[in-house]
């Protein structure tokens, strides 16, 4: 019987996705077979880009949750440390109001006939293995046995199904090549750059402007209200007028009032500043400080080091396998 | 007798009946062939095919006509100009024989006929020698390199057997009736004499003719019928693949999307399997299961399988992935190659289909992280950039000022410690000049060469568009580095990207300084020293004199020279991202670059890169305690030894 799999993620405070997130989309789309959806926090375009790049297609607001008849939920750590969600209470109510198994610190699953097989991290190199029977909340550790990775090239191309499209400046350029081979069998049916080549020979279907028509026609068509909206987006974006003056589109279905605790309603996309800080910025996520270099730096000793030295040259650490190095 | 006896009877001895079977097999031969080369050109053909460039063509001349791209191994070289030229005289020979049967033309008689035997004669015989030469090294010597499959010889072999059976051919017949003026054949005039003296009588020197002519005529037909095969192509590819070699600097990546094209497609079909690459190849020398050469014949297997849209998956699928993450990218194969092949692309290739693919080593993978949110290779905050230079004071350049001179810090000598006393070093030089530079500070990022070589090209674009972004902001004039991978990426590969900005090396910066006079040094010293250069320095981009010439005016001891140093030098095993993939071998590519720096007697290695600093300390635990050298950057050498102004 096909399952239902939920994962849960969300970036951190520099728009960037812990391991534990990705671990939970990797593990996920790996080992488990079913139908894979990618739940994401409000206005957090960047972790539902990197699901739509590693290959989900289906995608919930967190007020779905409520409803939500997953069998097995992946709940990465970046999606636990916003407190209007919840916070790290998330899986705990997930688990709750699901009647499913909870456990915490996940680095490894593998299906089994009779089950799901998880292994946790106990700490200190220890290790226990549970068979997971029925509808399970996991909680993905940092120490995960990741599998995959998503490139930055399909990451920058990807656009979530209801979400903008990339932004075009931020899109890679791969050299316009030429034909270099008969446009016969394969080829054949990609015409145009190379780029479009390249997304066609791994499989990638990009939706936006950056899709199968040659780089030469990327028109981009909408309709008055769509315009509109885009520009109320654009100037809420930049501070020139309340986000709660957009107005919200109809669809064809009602969404159920969020509850009072479990999530927060959409906020409008809020990226990290890059500027310098102001009075009142918090700290968190702010990725650069102003200058000059502080004039007093306490003393700190150096830490050792060097890309030889991160390098894994060691024994494998306890919570990692060898076949995870396979490749 | 009158000149026009002085010649021979063409296709004499031979059944009239059996003249119209010859020319077919003859020419269905070569129209086999030439069926297949003109299909494999139209499959293969792009807008871009026609090597129309004047100079690429006199190139391929000049490479054709000096092979001095051979004979930089010399017995190999010398062997394949023997073959070739000899094979130039023996089809030279076989065409005037065949416009004087088959054409109304009439000329093959008196002295140029002479002159004609002996040239075709002496042709052969240089030719024989150069096959020779081949099978020696193949079956006598037994080089390491070369590929030890049963058809890698059928080439020789099959050349062998057409000369040698040529040479009886012409034996026999001038055995029938010993002409006088057929001693300008010289060797089938020895051959007949040596027949005749073993006594052979004429009817059975005819029967041997007619006998050994069907042989030659066999084994000629063969040749041309397999000369679309793998090897024997290179005879029609290699010149070709030389004309469309990269031009570009060695260490130069482009953003070209790794789908194969027709050249690489067409360079495959070059290889002849010397193993030239596999000699030079760090990785294959450390035991690592690279070896460039089966890179190029796996894809030339996958698309002589597949066609040449061969999928992606089909490539790689042929190679362990520790076979494409073993290179170092230090360019030596390219470098090597005798017909031009672009492996560096090639393995470039395939790793940016494995990061497409999603399956990259976990220390690839950490890489990519470090360098998408910490923006630097090292996985450390990037507000920890500056730890280096607590208490020096750098002018830090506030946002939108105006740099004349940026001094380029690079990752390497930010967080590495041994990067870190080179960059203070840089430091100490550029305040000793009193001159107005600046450094970005923490808003500085890793370059991407890193991710790039590793095939994360969407994460080098990244990068290198805020970079580039950056250094518009502040209207650079000129950026300084001492890093040759930071400045490799900056020369060549922002360019393409828009961002076009004078770099130099701190090696040809202080070199240049030095010459005129503006960095006044104290040469001291008298323990002897050796360079090791980059491979991104030196390889990559040509520069080898201006470190040389740096040390020369700051140490007071002899520089002597590694057995492989310039161009040709060795890797220190840290590009390509090695210092962070470390794919298991039997030894270290360090240990070996050390052991030959230690051969020299040398007590200094000095180095114009901080990655290879790290390598070539690292190294040093593998030596013997009195064998040890201290390693030094250049920068490290001339702050050592400036003046007091």
């Amino acid at each position: 019987m096909k399952q239902e799999i939920l994962v849960i993620l969300g970036t951190d405070g520099r728009s960037q996705l812990s391991k534990s997130d990705r671990g939970a989309l990797g593990l996920a789309l790996s080992e488990l077979k079913g139908s894979i959806v990618a739940c994401t926090r409000a206005g957090d375009q960047d972790a539902a880009r990197y699901a739509a790049a590693a290959g989900v297609e289906q995608f919930l607001e967190p007020r779905g949750l409520e409803d939500c008849a997953f069998d097995i939920a992946l709940v990465g750590r970046g999606a636990c440390s916003d407190a209007r969600d919840a916070g790290d209470l998330l899986p705990a109510m997930l688990a709750e109001r699901r009647g499913a198994a909870l456990a915490y610190e996940v680095v490894d699953l593998r299906r089994r006939a009779d089950g799901l097989e998880v292994v946790r991290d106990l700490g200190h190199g220890a290790r226990d293995i549970l068979l997971v029977q029925g509808p399970a909340v996991l909680v993905i550790a940092d120490s995960v046995r990741r599998t995959g990775y998503v490139s930055r090239r399909r990451v920058l191309a990807a656009a979530p199904k209801g979400s903008e499209s990339p932004d075009e400046a931020s899109q890679i350029d791969w050299q316009r090549t030429q034909p270099r081979v008969r446009l016969s069998g394969h080829a054949a049916k990609v015409q145009g750059s190379a780029t479009n080549r390249l997304n066609d020979l791994f499989g990638i279907a990009i939706t936006g402007s950056r899709g199968k028509e040659s780089n030469d026609s990327q028109l981009v068509t909408g309709s008055p209200e769509t315009c509109a909206r885009h520009l109320l987006r654009y100037l809420a974006h930049h501070d020139f007028i309340a986000p709660d003056r957009i107005p919200m589109p109809e669809t064809s279905h009602r969404l159920e009032p969020p509850s009072e605790a479990v999530l927060a309603p959409a906020r409008p996309r809020a990226r990290p500043r890059r500027g310098p800080r102001r009075a009142t910025d918090s700290d968190q996520g702010i990725a650069r400080r102003p200058l000059p270099l502080k004039k007093t730096i306490e003393s700190r000793v150096p830490q050792p080091v060097s890309g030889r030295r991160i390098a894994r040259r060691g024994p494998y650490r306890l919570n990692e396998r060898p076949e995870a190095d396979a490749h | 007798m009158s000149s026009a006896d002085v010649t021979r009877e063409i296709l004499g001895n031979v059944p009239g009946w059996l003249v119209p079977w010859f020319y077919g097999v003859i020419f269905a031969a070569y129209a086999s062939s030439a069926v297949i080369f003109v299909q494999r050109f139209r499959e293969r053909r792009g807008a871009t095919t026609a090597p129309s460039d004047r100079a690429r063509v006199l190139d391929v001349i000049k490479y054709l006509t000096f092979h001095q791209k051979l004979l930089e191994d010399r017995f190999a070289g010398i062997a394949h100009l023997c073959t070739f030229y000899g094979f130039v005289a023996l089809f030279m020979g076989t065409s005037i024989v065949f416009l004087e049967h088959s054409t109304p033309l009439h000329f093959f008689y008196g002295a140029f006929y002479l002159w004609a035997s002996l040239f075709v004669d002496l042709g052969g015989l240089v030719f024989i020698v150069g096959l020779l030469m081949f099978l020696w090294q193949r079956y006598v010597s037994k080089r390491d390199r070369l590929l030890s499959r049963w058809w890698v010889a059928t080439l020789t072999w099959l050349l062998l057997a057409i000369a040698i059976s040529g040479f009886l051919l012409e034996g026999s017949r001038i055995a029938v009736d010993m002409p006088a003026f057929e001693s300008f054949s010289v060797v089938g005039y020895a051959i007949a004499g040596a027949l005749r003296f073993s006594g052979v009588e004429n009817e059975t020197a005819l029967l041997w003719h007619r006998a050994l002519w069907v042989g030659h005529a066999v084994v000629s037909s063969l040749f041309f019928a397999l000369l679309p095969w793998p090897l024997f192509s290179h005879m029609v590819y290699s010149g070709a693949s030389w004309g469309r070699r990269r031009t570009r600097p060695l260490a130069e990546l482009r953003t070209s999307a790794p789908v194969l094209t027709w050249i690489d497609l067409m360079q495959t079909d070059a290889c002849t399997t010397c193993g030239r690459c596999n000699e030079v190849c760090p990785a294959q020398a450390v035991g690592q299961p690279l070896a460039p050469r089966d890179i190029v014949l796996g894809i030339r297997q996958a698309v002589t399988e597949a066609g040449p849209s061969v999928s992606y998956a089909d490539q790689v699928g042929r190679f362990s992935h520790d076979v494409i993450w073993s290179c170092t990218t230090c360019g030596a194969c390219n470098q090597t190659c005798p017909v031009g092949i672009d492996v560096y692309d090639e393995i470039i290739d395939l790793r940016r289909g494995l990061v497409e693919q999603g399956t990259v080593p976990e220390a690839a993978e950490e890489l990519f992280e470090g360098t998408a949110a910490e923006f630097n290779p090292f996985h450390r905050d990037n507000d920890e950039r500056m730890d280096w230079a607590q208490g020096l004071g750098l002018p830090v350049a506030r946002d939108g000022e105006a740099i004349e001179l940026l001094y380029w810090v690079g990752c390497a000598g930010s967080f590495d410690p041994d990067g870190q006393s080179v960059s203070r070093a840089m430091v100490t030089i550029l305040d000793h000049l009193d001159i107005p530079y600046r450094i970005l500070g923490c808003r500085e990022r890793c370059t991407g060469d890193p991710a790039r070589r590793m095939g994360e090209e969407g994460l080098f674009q990244e990068r290198a568009r805020e970079n580039i972004d950056l250094l518009a902001s502040h209207s650079v004039r000129k950026v300084l580095t001492h890093c040759p991978h930071c400045y490799n990426t900056f020369k060549n590969e922002y360019p393409e990207l828009g961002g076009a900005f004078e770099v130099e090396h701190h090696s040809q910066f202080l070199d240049r300084l030095i010459a005129s006079g503006k960095l006044p040094v104290t040469e001291g010293g008298s323990q002897p020293l050796t360079f090791h250069d980059p491979c991104y320095l030196g390889r990559g981009n040509g520069e080898t004199e201006a470190p040389r010439r740096v040390i020369d005016a700051v140490a007071g001891g002899e520089r002597r020279e590694m057995a492989r140093h310039g161009r040709e030098s060795f890797c220190c095993g840290a590009g390509g991202g090695a210092m962070w993939l470390d794919v298991q071998g039997k030894d270290r590519v360090e240990n070996l670059r050390v052991k030959e720096a230690a051969e020299t007697g040398a007590r200094t290695l000095v180095t114009g890169c901080p990655f290879c600093k790290v390598m070539l300390e690292s190294g040093q635990q593998s030596l013997e305690d009195d064998q040890r050298m201290q390693v030094k950057d250049l920068a490290e050498l001339v702050a050592e030894r400036l003046t007091p102004r």
